[in-house]
């Protein structure tokens, strides 16, 4: 699958809003170098103060990634779960979670550590519902790089409201990179904190994210803006108040914040 | 309806914000029409829809489930939400598809760390809600489900929001379910596991709340199948009458 595709030409089309230009929507980018052109200048992407690209809802999947199905397939046929999911696992990510990159994620008095889970997100670009595989791709805007944070936890009977809905929990962007220039069958990433590399990989999908998005829209609308998290790796590093975390998907770019403790600011 | 109550319709091609008039809705030019002739929309603009699971006692034994020792909170997301008189799908192969009548409280304003004995401020007002479950779809992952719970127009809401002030004892509410004029399920919001002050104050402790923000406080014992066809009403007493037809969806 990689081989008959060639890697995209730099640079390429992405959808972004930086604060100080509110005006701008389609910008180039060359995700790998940190790189962007807005209105025609070249810019460092880190240096931007970037708004959050898109603002639909944001579903997550569970159990999508090979790694975390793996690890936790022993217990899945074991009480309370009884058999293995029979369909993609979905959590709603909601709208107080949401943080641009450069952000400060402030962590609750009873949350000691936060999981820097490290996703790509598909944008859908127009109403979609009843979409075959094929047809998916037709409604997607592109991709975004995304931190879903989580309090970590290993029981998934109930929905994750301590452990996922906290503010700041889904840090996304800068920029959702049109669809033409990213292809999702392989998530490659680096986790850095406080400057020190704390994770890389290459994560395969559970199911192929065409099918899972397909799958999600049989049975619900997915409506321009709305992003659907395709699953995070099951090692993942923890970060602590006082530490900053950088993330890289290759293809997608670079998003950044800091961890703060609830009272310091508001 | 006592006091003061606001809708939102669509009514000649136009959105109106309406209020309750004798005969109908009162248009903000005081002309009123009847309360068929508009279509309605959910009576608020929603942000977090917020919803609780197995939040009455009765209920959760009908379901055979402990009382939980903590409120199970999942979110919804706004494809889910149908005005009054709206339809709702119902999957033609399920078995059980079940009507859930709820108190829905509707955020104010901003809010975080809220104690339960400010809990009232930071209320804009009420409505009603059905939150419909498709119990075949439900599996042992993040349960309740999105497959189960956040069909498209699987969550009625309106017909009015009540403001608060219009409300004064949320926690003492008659509710009711009638399927094509039949009385199904009977309960009193007073049966609450988690009343709404140890609600908003639960959730603020973990999550900023915002104006537009709706928590849908879970329903009593009562609940049975339905189908295609079927005239659903969920009422509150002092907070609204809700319509729901529900149909084939193939």
């Amino acid at each position: 699958m990689e081989n008959d595709r060639a890697a995209p030409r730099r640079p390429v089309r992405a959808y972004a809003r930086p604060v100080r230009r509110p005006l701008v929507w389609a910008i180039d980018v060359d995700p790998d170098e940190d790189r962007a052109w807005i209105d025609g200048e070249v810019v460092r992407a880190t240096d931007v103060v970037w708004d959050l690209p898109v603002r639909g809802t944001v579903y997550g999947l569970l159990l999508n990634t090979v790694s975390q199905w793996t690890a936790f397939q022993p217990k899945m046929t074991r009480p309370p779960y009884e058999a293995p999911p029979s369909h993609p696992v979905l959590y709603v990510k909601p709208p107080n979670t949401l943080l641009p990159t450069g952000g400060t994620v402030a962590l609750d008095p009873d949350v000691d550590v936060v999981a820097v889970g490290v996703t790509v997100g598909a944008v859908f670009a127009r109403p979609v519902f009843r979409a075959t595989p094929q047809m998916i791709d037709a409604g997607l805007l592109g991709y975004v790089i995304v931190g879903d944070l989580f309090v970590p936890h290993d029981d998934f009977f109930r929905p994750p409201f301590r452990t996922r809905a906290r503010d700041g929990f889904t840090v996304l962007g800068p920029w959702v990179v049109d669809r033409t220039a990213y292809f999702p069958d392989v998530l490659r990433y680096r986790i850095w904190i406080d400057g020190r590399e704390a994770a890389t990989g290459e994560e395969r999908w559970v199911r192929p994210p065409a099918d899972v998005l397909a799958s999600v829209s049989a049975f619900m609308t997915l409506a321009a803006g709305d992003v659907l998290l395709l699953g995070t790796p099951y090692t993942v590093p923890l970060a602590r108040p006082g530490q900053s975390v950088a993330l890289e998907v290759e293809g997608l770019g670079r998003s950044e914040f800091t961890v703060g403790r609830r009272g310091e600011e508001r | 309806m006592n006091g003061p109550a606001t809708g939102r319709v669509a009514y000649r091609g136009a959105v109106y914000d309406v209020t309750p008039a004798p005969g109908g809705v009162c248009l903000p030019n005081g002309e009123v029409v009847p309360e068929e002739a508009v279509v309605w929309l959910v009576p608020f603009r929603p942000r977090a829809i917020i919803a609780l699971g197995l939040n009455y006692g009765d209920h959760a034994r009908e379901l055979r489930f402990e009382a939980p020792p903590e409120p199970i909170v999942f979110f919804k997301g706004p494809n889910a939400l149908v005005g009054h008189r709206g339809t709702t799908p119902r999957p033609r192969s399920a078995r059980m598809m079940h009507f859930e009548t709820e108190l829905a409280v509707v955020i104010g304003r901003r809010a975080r760390f809220v104690p339960e004995r400010d809990a009232y401020a930071v209320v804009a007002g009420y409505t009603v809600a059905n939150d419909y479950a498709v119990r075949d779809d439900l599996e042992n992952y993040y349960r309740p489900n999105l497959r189960a719970k956040n069909r498209d127009r699987s969550t009625p809401i309106g017909p009015w929001l009540v403001a608060s002030e219009a409300v004064p004892d949320p926690m003492n509410l008659p509710l009711r379910t009638v399927v094509n004029g039949r009385i199904v399920q009977e309960g009193n919001t007073r049966d609450m596991l988690y009343g709404i002050p140890e609600i908003i104050a639960y959730l603020s402790r973990h999550m900023t709340l915002d104006a537009g923000d709706v928590i849908l406080t879970g329903t009593p014992k009562g609940v049975e199948n339905v189908v295609a066809g079927d005239v659903v009403e969920s009422i509150i007493d002092g907070v609204g009458r809700l319509l729901n037809t529900l149909v084939d969806d193939g």
